[in-house]
């Protein structure tokens, strides 16, 4: 076996899976080739750090608490948009909470984040455009200038705007949805850079051992 | 921070125990769905940390996708393991925030680099040379793509198997081993000049070693 045969086998080794007599030609010219016997080293010490290297930062200590709290309420059609407020807007809610009672003293006016509501942005109406979305968005901002959802809202909507602007095809595909979607669809589209929730939770089906070449840019 | 180890604290389950239990959490009882999160929790995050490495975005992952696992639970499929499934889900809900964040300042928790691993105990046993080696082999998967870093995660951390990995990545087995000897040659590629400088990278430090 030589140099180039012997690399080729790299992977089926470190994956367990070469065995028999191409195992026993492997393991002699890995005596005989140092720099085989290098090169396979570094690939071993490299697994062996992943493999040992474990420890990761702790999750907070109410994580169960809090999922079980989300878990158990009613489920809202605006769920996700909603929950990601609550999320966020626990610890918000409190510390504005905190400065609230300062201002008093301090004579310090503060307001506190403004919930997405429906009274905020009509959530069940179609937005033809973006343009349209974002003339609503604004329109909210004039009521609720303090809040920083809406002005998050209001930058990811002009990134989209700029977009389909440039003249792409995926900026065509996003012009086309914008015709289809009510607000609250194009508020978890912008949270999740897609739509349908369901999708995210179909059990996987393609495990199948057919060759499957993945697309260049995520290789 | 301190920092937890998910190997120890992942419980044992048989295909049984699990069955019966994910039944109860189809009934919504509140501690079958608190011992299910609980005994999933962990490895799941230190999954997502890794693919992620923030904190909070790690956090907001672990619980959209156990809400989804609940709300979607009739669709679960018991052929296979209720944490295939979630990590799946996890998966999934972790490129959507790697996507938002694409374009917007990174924010890696940076101090874990510096010390990866290291609790006041463990860091006294790590040597100088081991605490770099780890510190370069980390900061070159987190430069693999996000369906490389994942399949490198899996297999390593997780020890999961390449048809696990499949499921959990919903791709077929081919592209996995596709994605994990592609991760190998770059990561070999990155770090062979660093450790060529610092030390002979056939050995590897004491411990290091087991």
């Amino acid at each position: 076996m030589d140099c180039s045969q012997a690399k080729s086998l790299f992977n089926a080794f470190l994956d367990g899976e070469l065995n028999g007599s191409l195992a026993a030609e492997f393991a002699t010219h890995k005596l005989q080739c140092a720099s085989c016997r290098r090169e396979l080293a570094l690939l071993e010490v490299m697994g062996h750090v992943l493999s040992t290297d474990t420890v990761v930062p702790e999750l907070n200590a109410d994580f169960t608490d809090r999922l079980m709290a989300c878990a158990l309420e009613p489920a809202r059609p605006q769920r996700l948009w909603r929950r990601r407020v609550l999320y966020i807007g626990g610890p918000l809610a409190a510390a504005a909470c905190v400065l609230l009672a300062l201002s008093v003293f301090r004579g310090v006016p503060v307001k506190p984040e403004t919930e997405i509501t429906p009274q905020v942005l009509p959530f069940e109406e179609r937005m033809d455009s973006p343009e349209a979305m974002l003339r609503q968005v604004e329109k909210a901002r004039e009521t609720h200038p303090e809040s920083r959802e809406l002005a998050a809202l209001e930058d990811a909507l002009r990134q989209r705007v700029a977009h389909i602007a440039s003249g792409t095809e995926e900026g065509t595909k996003l012009l086309e949805n914008f015709g289809k979607m009510t607000i609250m669809e194009i508020l978890d589209s912008i949270q999740l850079d897609r739509p349908q929730e369901q999708q995210d939770a179909q059990p996987a089906a393609n495990t199948s051992g057919v060759e499957h070449v993945p697309p260049a840019d995520s290789l | 921070m301190m920092k937890s180890d998910p190997a120890e604290t992942a419980a044992p389950q048989t295909r049984r125990e699990e069955q019966e239990l994910i039944r109860r959490v189809k009934r919504r009882d509140p501690a079958a769905m608190r011992q299910l999160i609980d005994l999933h929790k962990e490895r799941l995050f230190a999954f997502v940390w890794r693919m992620v490495r923030n904190h909070h975005d790690a956090e907001e992952v672990c619980q959209d996708a156990f809400l989804k696992a609940f709300a979607a639970l009739d669709t679960f499929d018991p052929t296979y393991r209720f944490s295939t499934w979630l990590f799946t889900i996890a998966y999934r809900v972790t490129l959507n925030v790697m996507r938002r964040r694409r374009g917007t300042a990174t924010d890696i928790d940076l101090g874990l680099f510096a010390d990866s691993g290291a609790g006041v105990e463990e860091q006294a046993v790590n040597s100088e040379e081991a605490r770099r080696l780890k510190q370069s082999v980390w900061s070159a998967v987190d430069r693999l793509s996000p369906p490389q870093r994942a399949a490198v995660l899996l297999f390593y951390q997780q020890e999961q198997s390449c048809q696990d990995i499949a499921a959990v990545l919903d791709i077929p087995v081919a592209t996995v081993k596709s994605h994990l000897h592609r991760a190998r040659a770059r990561l070999k590629e990155w770090l062979e000049p660093t450790w060529a400088e610092e030390s002979n990278p056939g050995r590897i430090p004491r411990d290091l070693a087991g």
